[in-house]
């Protein structure tokens, strides 16, 4: 097998990766010298993550490096020498090689290697544990009992990594936009129902996997792609790379024909988009509630109290998530317009409401109320705690993006202002204030 | 056309516009003038679309301002707005900036690169267009915010203090001369605030004087002097605003020891 040109971008990433988890037992040795407390097991679990997410980035990088639709000018150039599907790319394959296995193998191994040499174990956020104090190592007991796992991950890892780019590639070419939403519904099936499964993660991998390599076919037999940016004059590209829209500034950014791209957002991707934070909440509740807290100090908790626990933890989430919601919403409003009058100005001119500005806040404060009543009541139904969460992550994201005024037409119609760049709420206050409008 | 219609603003308490009315015909150049925070720049901001009036509205070539998405889009495809100090993006350099805005404004590409060169080079920025806008001195920034401005063809130009702000001499004549060629072209609506008399007596087709928030006369240049019957308009401007200033003069000089 001879090296081309990704391969060795790749080997370099690989590199790399190594290099920084080997920073974690260096940074423990470092810690211990100077402070004389070991920063074990945070470095096993740092130098586990690194692995798992180096894998998850390797599978991508390969794609990335690979396939013509991701990058312009080797697509652009492919179009102009007779490539058609079916005949090698020139820069390699972009479909799984011997290459890949051997990518998967060499990290299975180091992760095999390493759990004796360095007691460091991985598994979705990793782990673990033979020198540890016993205390540390019995808040970590579910991972302990899972450390079988470990070889595994960076299998699913890269293939995840894989196929989720090979979705990514397919959805530039507009084929088919929704194409990332394939592994963004399949990957929590790895934790729920029931926890970890690696029979579940291991169904989920290949699936992405395939999928993915089928996209990539059906997206390399479409080739030359008809992207609505395909053979855009020279100058444009460079006045697009040079600067973009963006930074245009004030006051073209702000007044000018041109706004921030707000792709609307129709109905069924808003349903989507909340479905999809609603699943992925039940996963990782899921862990949380069957691994995170079994023992407390060493203690190995009662039944009673790891539910007791795990039902304070989901009625903070539960009530905690939509008040974050809430003032996301209203932070971005925030930042695109100021009011037309000063609070001060709304309480001489007894103004106390300017419908026109004050119709931001109407669905920050539904949102509140929502997130507040809803699960009160589906508790009161006797709804389990972790859908109760589900549930109303998913109603109030749906009032967040659902609920009027969009952002667009309240920064188009609303009764509110522009900021200069640097200007701050308080020296605009004061000034107008002191009388110094103008 | 620009029709400015009751037109209430304030920051605070104190109202900054009270009651302003002003109707700018297609084709028409309109100069703002007055004392220092009166509201010009103000009631600039509002036809700009950079702050929302409090009462009142504004139309321009028949479309409301802030009624409607549609409208509102409409209206900013042909409104430019030069702000008296613009923020430009200090790493691009002043070619890119020019020739992005004026792709943000749907200028074809074949004029676009053609009038930028031609902008670039009657504001004397053609040797340093392809420096950073960091390493250019404050009136070179201001000359690319003009050419910015002008090099979107738009058929509203709303321009606040477009002539101060460091312009050498040359630049303030070049800049003359491009706005004086814009107002005669029956298409191209300006509105704009000047603080120097001397410039707007043979740019202006009328003059809005305001003052306190409202507006207190708006004519022709030639017909306020000769209501004032003053030979110069800065001579009629002070008459009008400061009708007390030549007494207040007087007295001040008539007080120094000599």
């Amino acid at each position: 097998m001879r090296l081309n040109y990704a391969h060795r971008r790749m080997l370099k990433l690989v590199a790399t990766i190594i290099v920084t988890s080997a920073l974690m037992p260096l940074m423990d040795f470092f810690t211990y010298r100077a402070v004389g407390v070991s920063a074990y097991p945070l470095t096993a679990i740092l130098m586990g993550a690194v692995w798992v997410g180096g894998a998850v980035l390797l599978g991508a990088a390969r794609v990335n490096l690979t396939h013509p639709r991701l990058s312009r000018g080797y697509s652009e150039w492919l179009a102009t020498v007779p490539w058609e599907y079916g005949k090698p790319l020139p820069l390699g394959s972009v479909l799984p090689t011997v290459f890949d296995g051997l990518m998967v193998l060499f990290f299975t191994g180091l992760i095999v290697l390493t759990q004796y040499a360095y007691p460091a174990a991985v598994a979705g956020c990793v782990v673990i544990i033979q020198t540890a104090t016993p205390e540390q190592a019995a808040n970590f007991h579910w991972i302990k009992d899972h450390l079988w796992l470990a070889p595994f991950l960076p299998v699913v890892a890269y293939a995840v990594g894989y196929g989720s780019a090979a979705s990514f590639a397919l959805s530039v070419t507009k084929i088919t936009p929704r194409a990332l939403l394939v592994p963004a519904v399949l990957v929590p099936l790895c934790f729920y129902p029931g926890g970890p499964s690696l029979a579940r993660t291991a169904a989920v991998a290949t699936v992405i996997l395939v999928v993915g390599v089928c996209w990539m076919i059906q997206c390399l037999k479409r080739f030359p792609w008809d992207a609505p940016d395909w053979n855009r004059p020279i100058k444009e590209i460079y006045l697009e790379a040079s600067i973009r829209a963006k930074h245009l500034g004030w006051p073209h950014l702000q007044v000018g024909p041109w706004r921030k791209s707000e792709d609307p957002i129709g109905w069924p991707l808003k349903l989507a988009l909340s479905g999809l934070a609603a699943w992925w909440l039940l996963a990782l509740g899921e862990v949380l509630s069957k691994g995170a807290w079994t023992h407390e100090g060493g203690r190995p908790m009662t039944e009673a109290e790891q539910a007791a626990l795990a039902a304070a933890v989901r009625a903070s989430f539960t009530f905690g998530l939509p008040c974050l919601i809430s003032m996301s919403r209203l932070l971005i409003y925030f930042a695109e317009g100021s009011p037309p009058i000063s609070l001060w100005g709304r309480l001489r001119t007894g103004q106390l409401v300017i419908p026109g500005y004050d119709v931001m806040f109407v669905a920050p404060l539904c949102i509140l109320a929502v997130g507040g009543t809803l699960p009160l009541l589906l508790f009161q139904l006797n709804v389990p705690g972790l859908f109760v969460l589900a549930i109303n992550v998913f109603v109030v994201l749906l009032i967040e993006m659902g609920m009027g005024p969009s952002l667009e037409a309240w920064t188009l119609t609303g009764l509110n202002g522009r900021r200069r760049p640097g200007a701050r709420i308080s020296s605009i206050e004061r000034a107008a204030m002191q009388g110094r409008g103008a | 056309m620009i029709d400015i219609v009751n037109l209430w603003h304030h920051y605070g308490v104190r109202p900054t516009l009270s009651d302003v009315n002003l109707r700018i015909e297609t084709g028409e150049l309109v100069v703002v003038m007055g004392p220092n925070g009166m509201g010009k720049s103000t009631l600039l901001s509002l036809v700009a679309g950079i702050l929302p009036p409090f009462k009142g509205h504004i139309e321009i070539d028949g479309k409301r301002r802030r009624r409607s998405i549609e409208e509102e889009k409409e209206i900013r495809r042909r409104v430019v707005y030069l702000p008296d100090t613009p923020w430009l993006p200090v790493q691009a350099t002043a070619r890119e900036f020019v020739l992005a805005v004026g792709r943000l404004y749907g200028v074809e590409e074949d004029r676009l690169f053609d009038h930028a060169e031609r902008l670039l080079k009657l504001f004397d920025l053609h040797a340093v267009g392809d420096a950073p806008i960091a390493s250019l001195s404050t009136g070179q920034r201001k000359k690319v915010g003009i050419c910015a401005a002008l090099i979107t063809d738009a058929p509203v130009f709303v321009l606040d203090e477009p002539f101060s702000g460091g312009l050498d001499s040359s630049a303030l004549l070049a800049l003359q001369h491009v706005l004086k060629a814009l107002a005669a072209r029956d298409e191209v609506t300006i509105l704009m605030a000047v603080p120097v008399p001397e410039l707007v007596d043979a740019l202006a087709d009328r003059v809005a004087i305001i003052k306190e928030g409202r507006i207190i006369a708006c004519d022709s240049p030639a017909k306020i002097r000769e209501s004032m019957q003053m030979a110069t308009l800065g001579e009629a401007l002070e008459k009008i605003i400061h009708p007390e200033r030549v007494a207040q003069l007087d007295e001040y000089l008539g007080e120094r020891p000599r």
